[in-house]
């Protein structure tokens, strides 16, 4: 049986609105970094490009669907 | 509010990290056996880890008042070698048959490999003729949704497994549902950066429910802390949750699942 969330969906936003701004600022500053570096075509940056996507889609279940992303067949 | 953390390495932790431990009022700890941060060089080797986790750790726990558990095996990451493995698990019931020691793990996958697998299915079988606790270590990373897989598909292969028995540990979003569905424990392990936050530990328990689900901070030679299992319980009382509903997952459920080894002397609170 799942739990029902004690919390509204604005005041979980008010708790979690500066984490997940910094978390999202850490993947833009990242990628500057390895660019200003000039760049890499290894596999993984495309990854992590694909899983960004899912982090910010429209669609439920995003913490699943990105780590399945990750995942080896 | 007390505290049970199902899976930690203590061997690799200083004494002041079982002073934190019980001034966060942890009752009892689980040590399962695991690999060392290097491969043993023999099965000595292993007899001699064993012997440390089951004499020396819970002498040193006790000082602080909490009562320390083991389990015993030969780990995912040193089991590529079937021929050494044997020799390993050759001198596990000696162990086995300590009072502290709660059962087999942590076995499991690692690079899920046909030979991990057969050590894992060779341990699994004395577990079970021995009636005693599975804590199985699901592989890391990008590995981890096929090794769950691939353990799930072998222990529904052998008949005499109770999956009441059986904890899958370092579950995260994408295999927690598969293996709650198949009936056994999920354990969310948090780990600063590879594993689960805090935060996701709330989230998947909202998503899955608190039944069958444990939480532990598996803190080892690597960077870990402790302290992360008391952030997450911390967490949920931020979130909203009440007292009761938190100590049901941090307390009664860990007693639930260990308290099925007669050995473990921590019981739920009264009623749950």
């Amino acid at each position: 049986m799942t739990l029902t969330p004690p919390k509204t969906a604005d005041e979980l936003l008010d708790m979690y609105y500066h984490d997940l701004r910094s978390y999202l600022l850490e993947v833009a500053a990242g990628f500057d970094r390895i660019e200003r570096a000039g760049n890499t075509d290894d596999h993984r940056l495309a990854k992590l490009r694909a899983i960004a996507t899912i982090a910010v889609d429209d669609n439920p279940d995003r913490a699943a669907r990105l780590l399945t992303t990750l995942s080896v067949d | 509010m007390k505290v049970i953390e199902p899976h930690i390495h203590m061997i690799a932790r200083t004494t002041a990290d079982y002073e934190r431990m019980a001034l966060m009022h942890t009752a009892a700890c689980c040590e399962p056996a695991f690999w060392a941060g290097y491969d043993r060089t023999s099965p000595q080797a292993f007899h001699d880890y064993f012997t440390h986790i089951t004499e020396f750790e819970p002498t040193r726990a006790a000082q602080y008042l909490i009562d320390h558990y083991a389990y015993v095996c030969i780990n995912p990451k040193e089991a590529e070698d079937v021929a050494f493995s044997k020799e390993v698990i050759s001198f596990l019931p000696e162990f086995l048959d300590k009072p502290t020691v709660l059962g087999i793990g942590e076995i499991g996958l690692n690079k899920n490999t046909r030979n991990e697998l057969t050590v894992f299915e060779l341990q699994v079988e004395m577990a079970v003729e021995r009636d005693m606790l599975i804590w199985i270590h699901s592989p890391h990373l990008d590995d981890k949704l096929k090794g769950t897989k691939m353990l799930l598909d072998c222990l529904r292969s052998h008949s005499g497994v109770n999956p009441d028995k059986v904890c899958f540990d370092h579950m995260e979003e994408h295999t927690v549902g598969l293996v709650k569905d198949a009936g056994y424990w999920a354990s969310l392990t948090i780990y600063p950066v590879t594993k689960n936050s805090p935060a996701r530990v709330v989230d998947t328990l909202e998503r899955y429910g608190t039944d069958r689900m444990m939480v532990d901070a598996s803190g080892d030679w690597g960077p870990s802390d402790p302290g992360t299992l008391h952030y997450a319980l911390f967490e949920m009382r931020k979130r909203g949750y009440d007292d009761d509903t938190v100590e049901g997952v941090f307390y009664d459920n860990p007693c639930t699942f260990l308290g099925q080894c007669a050995k473990f002397a921590h019981q739920p609170r009264a009623g749950k």
